[in-house]
């Protein structure tokens, strides 16, 4: 439906070079702005790959990476961080400085978290997040973000946070916290030939990562949609997998959260969120949300968590969660000129396929009106 | 003379910290700690449906993720009615249904297991050089270097607590397990099998583990006791209520019970007091906001960021219990329950140069330390009766399992805690039951997260979240003049020194006492507020 490109070409031998053994040293900086890591936590969770193996296998060299780099000078302990100039607890911002500012290489960035692009009062423009102490002034996360994009191969958002923006920018925010890409539009310094790879997702998918990582720390381009996602995991509605769709087929409807049947009426939003949860799953596949109970929360979803809420987004505060999406006007009404609302047209294509699938079903229908959205 | 040692960014703890160090002489002489993010979420969930703030707030933290929306459905189901905190705050008593109290317990328990696991093995870990497990686990395992263990031991420990959530909870981080009336995952026998499956599985890495670090740790126990004496007042909000009494839901009994120590000395540990929400202010005389002074948290104004307010520094508010600066986390939880005195107990009277603990009744990086592990045995239960433990290199005569007992901590029949639990899931019973959200109200969230105390509280207007406060564990922990900052004070720093058996010393006791407290800089600086209102205290 949305093209079957995929990160790895299946089709001549270009995975084996992938997932084989990389030939030298790749370089990559791990940022963390506006950010929770849950991302972090997220990618210790990747089963296929894992870590190690993504460490070993691709010689992926962190050089810059808080949450996990030590300086410790036993080799056995260096994934990358002592070799860039980390060697004691109070010359963490070496290998962070050397790439922003000096001639340390970048072969990919990766951004954890937001971009907060407002100016605190008594504070400098990006000062609501502060990386590192450099010659005695702060580096803001607005300012590495722009250098390293800029200086970096390969750029990947890693995160809803990164990737579209997520909680920390949702209505009522005070730091001017917007998506990676947003923030280097802001800041005149976004080159659309040089696009930033988007994980979306809270938290992202650790294999979705890393996967997309080995294939360009390879020289890979992923085929990306229109939103910077690699199609090979964002081609398909959650909903078009989800274990109720037998359910949700024959129009029988869960009334209470923990019933088993479609979570549509309760507020489920994976009929209008696109990724492969459904197809991965979670934590080394155990499960996933409709699978194992909660509904979908539309954590992937450009817009969560305000319209997707069913909320109306010219509105000071979104809609709840917890109402049907089919009820919410904004969904189809106001959104549609969107490049992000692009994407549900095919949500709504389904929902009209619902609505008259339903006039035959049980229980007994309800009315609803229903704009049908084409996609461009 | 003294010099400046600044250490930006802190590594190996989440989120962003800076510490600049005065040092004189050999040794620290005053430490201040600088919260460097900030993104305000309670005014986020300002105005919207009091259900959506779980979702919402889940996000403060990636770390304990589990632990915001967790409590923040709490809090809601307090405003309804449907959570109450009875006999003064000690037990609990709720209108969900057994197996949503039982789905929390789990989940609760397998957040703290991964979460103690990722701090001993990954945050801390590398600082004692990982405690000698490499040389000890290369002997049974196929572990050859950090990347082995990492591999084959580390990342298996903490991926099977996250496979347990989301077992019970749909995916993890971020998970959706928990919402105003129960849980929407109603266990089947499969769940339960493989939830059942993982933590056998976490019990044999802890129980190859576990003792391997304890006598690593108690071998250099005087060392260790001797740094990082915080405040000596310890808070904690309790953790696991117990729906498996013979009272069942109806009074569920912590398993480490809610209560506040204050006003310890280096000779005397304070006494347990119980714990009133009602005692807890925040100040913000020295963050970046537009306000002075300490307040109620139920009423604070709302403050503005502000960052050229004089003699500010950080990005972190200070919370206040009765005007005292408290220390949080897994010692304060050990302590505040009373059964880290009972272990002391027990060693003092195998071995007499062990007055008892705690080791230091201020607190320690040896306290904090053994408490987190013993917790982390706790949970997972033990099967492991080699009577291995040492203090100070003399043998115990006991084992992991002889500790549980001595704790009153192994059930007669199960394994753990979370087994215990586990085994009382009731398959295809409803894990759900329809409670009202009330239109105008409060409710207050008590809970606590791997790291310490967390507390929720929200006022609902007209249905829609008019005010919402968090305090969470770490603000208690890097506040300024806090335990942290304190903790630092007198650590001794030389250029010079090496251990034989760890290497270069320089820094590294400065290490062991930052990442002593676990610290999560995210939920620190989670929050301003979203809107002061006056504010009633009566909680169901």
């Amino acid at each position: 439906m949305l093209g079957v490109g995929t990160v790895l070409n299946l089709y001549n031998g270009e995975i084996s070079q992938v997932l084989g053994q990389a030939a030298q040293k790749k370089h990559v900086i791990w940022l963390q702005g506006g950010s929770d890591s849950g991302c972090t936590i997220s990618i210790l969770q990747a089963a296929h790959p894992d870590l190690i193996d993504a460490v070993i296998d691709f010689k992926l060299a962190a050089d810059y990476w808080t949450t996990v780099m030590t300086p410790e000078e036993d080799p056995r302990y260096d994934f990358g961080w002592w070799s860039a100039g980390y060697r004691s607890e109070d010359t963490s911002n070496v290998p962070l400085i050397n790439a922003v500012f000096g001639n340390a290489p970048v072969d990919a960035l990766i951004v954890e978290g937001t971009v907060q692009t407002g100016t605190p009062k008594g504070g400098a423009p990006g000062e609501y997040c502060v990386l590192a102490e450099h010659e005695g002034r702060p580096v803001t996360m607005w300012e590495a973000a722009q250098k390293l994009y800029q200086k970096a191969a390969y750029t990947v958002a890693y995160g809803q946070c990164s990737a579209f923006g997520n909680i920390p920018s949702a209505k009522g925010n005070l730091t001017g916290s917007m998506s990676l890409v947003n923030s280097l539009k802001t800041a005149n310094v976004y080159d659309s030939k040089k696009p930033v790879i988007s994980i979306a997702g809270c938290p992202g998918h650790p294999d979705w990562m890393l996967l997309t990582l080995a294939s360009v720390l390879q020289g890979f381009n992923p085929d990306l949609d229109e939103l910077g996602r690699p199609r090979a995991f964002f081609n398909q509605f959650i909903h078009d997998g989800c274990p109720r769709r037998g359910y949700y087929d024959k129009g029988e409807f869960a009334v209470n959260y923990d019933d088993p049947q479609c979570l549509w009426k309760l507020g489920c939003r994976g009929p209008i969120t696109v990724s492969h949860c459904a197809i991965t799953r979670w934590n080394n596949g155990v499960g996933f949300c409709t699978q194992q109970g909660p509904m979908c929360w539309g954590c992937m979803h450009p817009n969560f968590p305000d319209s997707p809420a069913g909320g109306d987004p010219t509105q000071p505060v979104p809609g709840s969660f917890f109402n049907e999406i089919e009820a919410a006007p904004s969904l189809l009404g106001i959104n549609v000129n969107t490049a992000a609302l692009a994407l549900a047209g095919g949500a709504a294509i389904g929902i009209a396929a619902h609505a008259v699938r339903r006039k035959g079903g049980r229980p007994p229908p309800e009315e609803h009106d229903v704009v049908e959205v084409e996609r461009e | 003379m003294s010099a400046k040692i600044v250490i930006d960014p802190v590594t190996r703890i989440e989120g962003h910290m800076k510490i600049e160090l005065e040092v004189e002489g050999n040794s620290v002489k005053t430490a201040k700690n600088t919260a460097t993010m900030y993104r305000g979420f309670e005014n986020i969930v300002q105005g919207r449906d009091p259900r959506d703030c779980a979702p919402i707030l889940s996000a403060i933290c990636g770390v304990c993720h589990t632990d915001h929306h967790l409590n923040s459905v709490r809090a809601v189901e307090n405003a309804s009615g449907a959570l109450q905190y009875i006999d003064g705050y000690v037990n609990d008593k709720t209108d969900l249904p057994l197996n949503a109290a039982l789905n929390r317990n789990i989940v609760q328990a397998a957040n703290t297991l991964y979460s103690h696991a990722a701090h001993i093995f990954v945050l801390a870990g590398p600082d004692f050089k990982l405690y000698g497990l490499l040389d000890a686990l290369s002997k049974s395992l196929v572990v050859n270097n950090y990347a082995d263990l990492l591999k084959r031991v580390i990342i298996p420990a903490q991926q099977f607590m996250h496979q347990t959530i989301t077992l019970l909870g749909g995916k993890t981080p971020h998970q959706r397990g928990a919402i105003p009336g129960g849980t929407p995952v109603r266990p089947d026998i499969a769940v339960i099998a493989r939830t059942l499956e993982r933590f056998r599985e976490l019990r044999k890495i802890t129980d190859i583990a576990a003792p391997v670090i304890w006598n690593f740790v108690t071998s250099r126990a005087l060392v260790l006791a001797s740094l990082g004496a915080g405040t000596g007042n310890f808070l904690s909000l309790g953790m696991q209520p117990d729906p498996t009494t013979s009272s069942g839901t109806s009074k569920m009994p912590y398993v480490f019970s809610r209560g506040v120590i204050l006003n310890s000395s280096p000779q005397k540990l304070g006494a347990i007091e119980p714990f009133d929400p009602r005692n807890i202010t925040e100040n913000v005389d020295k963050s970046w906001y537009d306000q002075a002074g300490t307040q109620s948290v139920f009423d604070e104004a709302p403050p503005k960021p502000d960052m050229s307010k004089s003699g500010a520094y950080t990005w972190a508010k200070s919370p206040l219990y009765k005007g005292q600066s408290c220390e949080v986390g897994p010692l304060s939880r050990v302590l505040a329950a009373g059964i880290y005195q009972k272990l002391g107990e027990v060693i003092h009277g195998i071995v007499p140069e062990v007055p008892g603990l705690p080791l230091n009744p201020m607190g320690s990086v040896f306290d904090r330390t053994v408490a987190r592990a013993l917790e982390l045995v706790a949970l997972t239960g033990s099967d492991n009766t080699t009577k291995n433990l040492e203090v100070l290199g003399t043998p115990l005569n006991l084992s992991l399992v002889d500790v549980l007992t001595a704790l009153g901590l192994k059930t007669e029949k199960y394994n753990g805690l979370a087994e215990k639990w586990i085994l009382s899931l009731d398959p295809g019973a409803p894990a759900y039951a329809k409670i009202n959200v009330p239109s105008d109200g409060e409710g207050v969230g008590l809970w606590e997260a791997p790291r310490g105390s967390l507390f929720h509280w929200i006022r609902i207007k007209g249905a829609k979240t008019d005010n919402y406060q968090v305090v969470a564990p770490t603000t208690w922990n890097v506040h300024p003049d806090g335990p942290l900052e304190k903790a630092l004070v007198g650590t001794p720093i030389d250029k010079d020194a090496k251990d034989p058996a760890l290497g270069n010393m320089y820094l590294r006791k400065v290490a062991w006492v930052v990442r002593s407290f676990d610290l999560c800089l995210a939920c620190t600086v989670h929050a301003i507020d979203a809107n002061g209102s006056e504010a009633v205290l009566e909680f169901p």
